[in-house]
């Protein structure tokens, strides 16, 4: 009976030219387009049924034909008959779709769901308008120090992720994710037509950090049909919209748009569209925009919610010029910068603390956290010039040798492996005893090198937690934090 | 002007003359009927004219009446 009523309520190709009363017919099949004759009221973006029961998205209508993009990887029959469906592209949202892997469609590829959906949103949404926009005042931990102390981002931030390939982008981004669905915020993951290998590594990733409860992945394979693989990051900024207006801060990974560009510029090529810049169609900084304008930070009727976008693009040999990565980051309020020099020499992450950029991350940042942001950038700059000195191979003072003994330890602080995510909080006593000299030399290095256990102990031990949270939010200054330190040494003793 | 046409049996001679001169008398342009037979209507006909479909077969009314479980009521008073 079941079955029956399930079949009830889905109409099929005959139900719906019965219903909407206009026919099409296929012409011509050019990759994932198609061009069809017929259909005379058809609408951009409207979802058409074939005959054998695959959908389509109408692209673009001419006077005589209409322009549709496939999501099958079925061929389709040059004369196989259309009907239009008088709707657009829906995804089941929900809060059961946590811990699940699905498709652009809103259909499970992998994971465990919790129940059916019943709300069903339209994938292409308008952007909210500038009155429901509220400034962005939340700190966004991604328990990676260099991000959090001198490029800290906002809950709200769409900040872009710019990298060559192999230069640990989507290592931070897994590490972001872990720290943020810690933090009881929603996390969302689109793999942007990823390799299946990939994509279950993210997925395996999330269940060892015991997160996946809080976490959706939107993915799309390479294989996947180009239409289904452009749908993948506004599929993935319709369920952030969900989990946005359901009261919760989201944080959303969009793993990568310059593959998006590509897949969007095969679609557009195969329509006939003139190539512009690199081949891309005149509308790609649009398409792009479209999607990063629903990021942001809102008043919802349940309060103030944000969704947080991280776009991920690649570079080539490190040119920050290219045409998409330059559209990107003027949609972005900043860039975190990948260099594959600093990950030969061995840094991880490799996140390049001057060329990264942050527009309001700052403002969102305690005052504590400001001052020791400002004083790191300022002593990494101080700590460049001089290591170019030393390339001269000048006799060095006893201030420079220092200079370049403290720099070299905050490297080491900085050196964070994929295991390793550091809560706010001990990301600032452990650089404090650092800055202030407050330990030996080899125990320092000790500590360095079992930051996680610190992390652990944080998560665990309650009064150990309570008596460093108190500690950090009492100080207002750097200087303020060091001296109550140096007054009471069982913080010391604490970390030994 | 082309007019696809289903209908459930062969026309003869007969029917395809009074279409076509019902067809000269209500049209301005020029009428090609593109005539498809298929018994699984049972009556009536599907007209397809210019990406525009009507499906007035009895074979539709008959799956609507089942669909809805008419018939299986009708039936079924009449068996009582």
């Amino acid at each position: 009976m079941r079955h029956l009523e399930k079949e009830r309520s889905m109409l099929t190709f005959k139900d719906y030219l019965d219903k909407i009363g206009e026919i099409g017919s296929v012409e011509q099949v050019v990759g994932s387009i198609v061009y069809a004759s017929g259909l005379p009221n058809a609408k951009p973006q409207e979802l058409v049924v074939f005959e054998n029961g695959d959908i389509g998205q109408v692209f673009s209508i001419t006077q005589k034909q209409v322009e549709i993009l496939i999501f099958s990887k079925n061929p389709i029959k040059v004369g196989t008959k259309i009907a239009r469906s008088n709707s657009f592209l829906e995804i089941p949202v929900g809060r059961q779709l946590l811990g699940t892997i699905i498709n652009p469609f809103g259909h499970l590829v992998g994971g465990k769901i919790g129940g059916k959906p019943v709300e069903k949103r339209p994938i292409e949404n308008e952007p909210s308008g500038i009155t429901s926009r509220k400034t962005i005042k939340k700190h966004l931990e991604t328990g990676i120090s260099v991000v959090d102390l001198i490029v800290p981002l906002g809950k709200g931030q769409r900040e872009l992720v710019i990298g060559d390939r192999k230069t640990g982008k989507t290592n931070f981004i897994l590490q972001a994710i872990v720290s943020a669905a810690k933090q009881n915020d929603i996390a969302i993951y689109a793999a942007i037509g990823k390799k299946r290998l990939d994509i279950k590594k993210a997925e395996e990733y999330f269940i060892r950090n015991k997160v996946m409860k809080n976490v959706v992945i939107v993915a799309s394979a390479s294989e996947d049909p180009p239409g289904t693989i452009y749908l993948t990051p506004y599929s993935a900024m319709t369920l952030a919209e969900y989990f946005k207006d359901e009261g919760l801060d989201v944080l959303l990974v969009l793993d990568d748009l310059s593959t998006h560009a590509k897949f969007y510029r095969e679609i557009a090529l195969l329509a006939g569209r003139f190539p512009g810049r690199n081949s891309y169609p005149g509308d790609i900084f649009y398409t792009h925009a479209r999607l990063l304008e629903r990021a942001g930070n809102f008043a919802t009727k349940n309060g103030e919610n944000a969704i947080t976008c991280l776009p991920v693009v690649e570079t080539t040999q490190g040119d920050l010029g290219g045409y998409i990565q330059t559209n990107l980051m003027s949609m972005t309020d900043g860039h975190l910068f990948f260099d594959s020099n600093l990950f030969y020499q061995g840094r991880r992450p490799a996140v390049n603390p001057f060329l990264s950029v942050t527009r309001v991350g700052r403002q969102a940042q305690s005052k504590l956290k400001g001052s020791i942001g400002r004083e790191l950038t300022s002593f990494l700059n101080l700590y460049e010039k001089m290591q170019s000195f030393v390339h001269f191979g000048a006799e060095l003072n006893e201030t420079t040798k220092a200079t370049l003994a403290t720099g070299k330890d905050i490297l080491q602080f900085f050196d964070q492996n994929v295991n390793t995510l550091l809560p706010g909080n001990v990301q600032i006593l452990i650089f404090s005893l650092l800055w202030g000299q407050m330990v030996k030399n080899d125990k320092l290095d000790k500590i360095m090198a079992e930051k996680q256990k610190i992390s652990d102990l944080y998560e665990k031990d309650k009064t150990f937690r309570k008596k460093i949270d108190s500690l950090v939010e009492n100080s207002q200054t750097l200087n303020d934090l060091l001296q109550r330190i140096k007054l009471n040494s069982s913080y010391l003793k604490l970390v030994a | 002007m082309k007019v696809s046409l289903t209908i459930a049996f062969k026309p003869n001679q007969e029917l395809i003359s009074t279409l076509s001169s019902w067809a000269k008398e209500n049209f301005k342009d020029k009428v090609v009927f593109d005539i498809t037979v298929d018994p699984s209507i049972v009556g009536g006909a599907i007209v397809e004219y210019n990406g525009l479909y009507r499906d007035e077969s009895l074979g539709k009314v008959l799956d609507e009446a089942f669909r809805k479980r008419e018939i299986y009521a009708n039936i079924q008073r009449l068996l009582r």
